[in-house]
């Protein structure tokens, strides 16, 4: 499942996928599969615009497009929010997606990363909190110091 | 302290080479469920339809060579067609499936493997695999028709059944010894992007699955 999450896409093929939705997109209608198409292209972008780009594209296809296609709507958005590092809204995707199919070995598997992940950055956040505590215990301990020695 | 280099080669997590594979064919032909009796030794009954991709890797043993096989597998759903094309760049193998008991996924078998051609290289090893051998009783293309099919589109050919695991290591591994005789025989240029291959020398002591073991990250020609 890492794999599928950091694998990334060519630029090219981005391009091409965002030509042909812009082009239906200045005709006034976009088909459901190019959206789709290009929604799934932007989650697989190395840049952080494009995957938030296509996380609006699958949220706005989850309410509006085709009901049984809400599923993969749902993952899409949870692979997106984890690429960028939201993953308490990455859960609430997976969770949804879940419930209505306890046994989707994906949705599992792409769960216990966003777990994963989740404590990671928990802990570095832990980190950066003791180390920014240590550094104004050292601090006050200098002027103390300094002041005493005055 | 620091693991003997000397022992390092005999750790059960090296390989000299990464094949990448993708998995094509129809809708419920069973794909994903071959991968995971791959990689996992198990049948996966109520496989719901797989969300876009999917990825699985084994190590297997060629010629006494330890290969890591990077397996792609590609949902079957016309609707994600357009964007599953984009794995196909640079497979090393090419696992081709139909039911054996529905003809329709056999009838489009032409269309998978036009796409196979076109998109990949011409060394890539194609292989036909007639999934769902188990069904006997429901069969609807006979191994004749099938194994004709392969023969005029020079492709290997086997029946497997993911969900009694026969011949699915067998298509996997004749994959890979396929793939292997064209790196011997030079057909197969290692140092191409496209190839799927990358050679990994025998001292390489990398983890598998350590942070840069992704294979967005290990493209094949990049490490020079």
């Amino acid at each position: 499942m890492e794999a599928v999450i950091d694998d990334h896409i060519d630029p090219e093929e981005l391009q091409l996928h965002s030509r042909r939705y812009e082009e239906e997109l200045s005709n006034g209608q976009v088909g459901y599969n190019t959206a789709f198409d290009y929604g799934w292209c932007l989650i697989r972008s190395r840049k952080q615009e494009d995957i938030m780009k296509g996380v609006e594209l699958f949220k706005h296809l989850y309410k509006n497009g085709e009901t049984k296609a809400r599923r993969d709507c749902l993952f899409f958005t949870a692979v997106g929010y984890t690429k960028i590092r939201e993953f308490e809204l990455a859960l609430e995707c997976i969770d949804t997606l879940l419930r209505a199919e306890p046994q989707n070995t994906q949705a599992k598997d792409l769960k216990r990363v966003i777990e994963d992940r989740l404590k990671k950055s928990g802990l570095m956040g832990m980190g950066l909190i003791a180390f920014g505590g240590a550094t104004v215990v050292a601090a006050i301990g200098l002027v103390a110091l300094l002041t005493k020695k005055k | 302290m620091a693991a003997p280099a000397a022992n390092a080669t005999n750790a059960p997590y090296n390989y000299n080479y990464i094949f990448k594979y993708i998995i094509i064919g129809d809708m419920g032909v069973g794909k994903s469920c071959l991968l995971h009796q791959f990689t996992e030794k198990k049948f996966m009954s109520d496989c719901p339809h797989t969300i876009g991709v999917e990825f699985g890797t084994r190590i297997i043993e060629v010629s006494g060579q330890k290969i890591k096989l990077q397996i792609w597998d590609t949902a079957g759903q016309e609707r994600f067609r357009a964007v599953t094309r984009s794995y196909y760049r640079g497979a090393a193998g090419a696992l081709m499936v139909y039911d054996i008991t529905r003809r329709s996924t056999y009838n489009h078998l032409s269309s998978w493997l036009t796409d196979a051609r076109n998109l990949t290289n011409s060394n890539t090893v194609i292989f036909l695999i007639g999934n769902k051998g188990d069904l006997d009783s429901q069969r609807d293309v006979t191994y004749e028709e099938a194994k004709q099919f392969a023969d005029d589109n020079g492709l290997m050919f086997l029946e497997t059944s993911a969900k009694t695991g026969e011949k699915v290591e067998d298509a996997f591994l004749e994959t890979a010894r396929r793939i292997y005789q064209l790196i011997q025989d030079g057909s197969l240029d290692l140092n191409a992007a496209e190839s799927g291959v990358q050679h990994k020398p025998s001292h390489a002591t990398r983890p598998l699955g350590g942070p840069t073991d992704q294979p967005g990250e290990t493209k094949p020609g990049c490490s020079c």
